[in-house]
């Protein structure tokens, strides 16, 4: 079955700069894929690249396996948020949303049904320079969800949202995935892109580090183990001996890498030792984007 | 594609920069058709005819016509909308096509508003001079159609410049520029008479029928209106193509 949004071996150049150098990523069907990288790494020119903007050096970037600029319906392929307030100062933002509707040949109630989803039917009728900067995000998700599409590609959506905005994107982007949308996530806000996402793509200098679910990127003793005991010199010092890296924790606990949990009871066992903790260590999101990334 | 000739008709009408420019073209069409039917000396032998006369003083409404068809496009640019469009309509050659068509539409009824105005005003106040408007039903038609065709072709090549420039302030100086320094040196020093027909402002006169009052004719034989039509057409067409080209090929980077 072609993937909703299929990036390969994907590369642009500018001049001497490359900005994407091979990259390879999919989405499938209902996922929320968080798409993660740090400043300059190509997420923008990715994205893009995916919607028809910018032309490849080399390699594709399809949508339901073809450019999206051969899209059938286009307005209802896909919805993007690239840029917020990317509208007509002049214009009203209803006005906005209308000649995006005409265009996309949706009937015209739909324009009203994005601005209640939105929460912006209040302002529909001002215009769009003079919109805050969270107005101007609503504004762009409102076009993005015009076409009721099966594919979004949000560029940073939560930029300029306040909490509540926050939670009710995330809420509507997850009912979207329940409903087998397929989602394409940028964004800076890591604990959001967690709170989302299934999974993360992360990418470093154009081309991919990582592709995984976030679950197996965060869970699990991603982080470690904890142990606890009345004697946490002698453990620390029995666990190196059986080749973990031992260093302290928290309220005199130690975190040790190195060996699964199984492996430290077995030391532990042997040792004769009593611990009163032995629990697994998940890491943040952002420990791993920063691991992930990191020029060291 | 009336889907997106409508939406690109809804665009122009809704943004505040068109209504501006209209607000502007008219109110400056009024104050000088208004000023030059009182003041203008139309009893003088060898004096503008008062149709020509309301029709040349209507005419400069289309140097307004060129600029908001190069703003159609970029100001999408500008303001970075440009992505939402072609997030509905990516196959840039249509969207252009649509963009031409619903500029030349615009266009041509500014064109025809202007006229009627003009001509409007000057039949009002010359009967007051007691002299006579003097103008035939076919002679009205043809003026009204000039400037209809001459407002839809500027508004399309405006269009095209807008393609072709991208960005807003380069544009409307180089077309500033074009018209009032460049095309005068051509006329004044460089072409020879029959050369300086084929320029943008001596093919406006001739598809206004204002020609022989502009003095392009008076140089050499008449291209006629329907001649002149062809040649801002052509100039039309090559900068909608030129445009076109580098619209297709330009990545949308912001």
């Amino acid at each position: 079955m072609t993937p909703p949004v299929q990036i390969t071996d994907l590369r642009k150049r500018y001049g001497k700069t490359v900005a994407v150098d091979g990259l390879s990523f999919e989405v499938d069907e209902g996922r929320i894929v968080g798409f993660l990288g740090p400043n300059g790494a190509g997420k923008t020119t990715t994205l893009r690249s995916l919607l028809g903007l910018i032309r490849p050096t080399s390699g594709e970037a399809l949508i339901e396996g073809r450019p999206f600029v051969e899209a059938k319906e286009p307005g209802r392929t896909v919805g993007a948020v690239l840029e917020a307030g990317a509208a007509h100062p002049g214009r009203s933002g209803r006005n906005h949303l209308r000649a995006l509707a005409l265009a996309a040949d949706l009937p015209p109630g739909r324009v009203d049904e994005v601005l209640e989803m939105v929460d912006l039917t209040g302002a529909a009728h001002r215009r769009a320079g003079g919109y805050s900067l969270g107005m101007k995000q609503r504004l762009g998700l409102a076009a993005a969800l015009l076409g009721n599409p099966r594919i979004l590609v949000l560029d940073e959506p939560a930029n300029g949202l306040d909490p509540a905005g926050m939670r009710w994107l995330r809420d509507l982007l997850r009912s979207l995935a329940a409903a087998g949308h397929s989602i394409l996530i940028s964004s800076h806000v890591l604990s959001e892109v967690s709170a989302i996402a299934d999974d993360a793509v992360v990418i470093n200098h154009g081309h991919s580090v990582v592709q995984a679910p976030i679950s197996e990127l965060t869970g699990g003793t991603a982080g470690g183990m904890r142990i606890a005991g009345p004697d946490v010199e002698r453990l620390a010092e029995r666990l190196r001996s059986g080749g973990a890296s031992v260093e302290p924790g928290t309220d005199g606990s130690l975190v040790v890498q190195g060996l699964s949990g199984e492996e430290i009871g077995r030391v532990v066992a042997q040792s004769g030792l009593v611990i009163s903790e032995l629990s697994p260590i998940a890491r943040s999101l952002e420990d791993v984007f920063l691991e992930l990334t990191s020029e060291a | 594609m009336t889907a997106l000739v409508r939406s690109e008709i809804l665009k122009l009408r809704t943004a505040r920069s068109f209504i501006v420019l209209i607000c502007i073209a008219v109110g400056l069409t009024v104050l000088i058709s208004t000023l030059s039917g009182f003041l203008t000396k139309f009893e003088d032998p060898g004096a503008t005819p008062p149709p020509i006369d309301a029709t040349l003083n209507a005419s400069f409404v289309l140097f307004f016509a060129l600029i908001l068809g190069a703003l159609s496009v970029t100001t999408e640019y500008r303001h970075g909308s440009i992505a939402s469009t072609l997030l509905v309509e990516p196959d840039r050659p249509r969207l252009l096509a649509a963009k031409l068509i619903a500029a030349s539409a615009v266009g041509a009824a500014i064109g025809v508003l202007v006229e009627l105005l003009s001509l409007g005003i000057e039949a009002v106040i010359l009967p007051t001079r007691d002299i006579s408007m003097d103008l035939g039903f076919g002679e009205f038609l043809k003026l009204v159609a000039g400037m209809a065709a001459a407002g839809a072709l500027i508004t399309a090549l405006g269009v095209g410049v807008g393609a072709l420039i991208r960005r807003q302030t380069a544009a409307i100086v180089g077309v500033l520029v074009y018209l009032f320094v460049i095309e005068t040196i051509l006329t004044g020093v460089v072409l020879n008479s029959s050369l300086v027909r084929f320029t943008l402002n001596a093919a406006i006169a001739e598809v206004t029928a204002t020609s022989d009052q502009a003095g392009i004719d008076k140089l050499d034989e008449p291209l006629g209106q329907i001649v002149g039509g062809l040649v801002l057409l052509a100039w039309a067409a090559v900068f909608a193509l030129l445009g076109g080209a580098v619209m297709r090929t330009t990545d949308v980077t912001d």
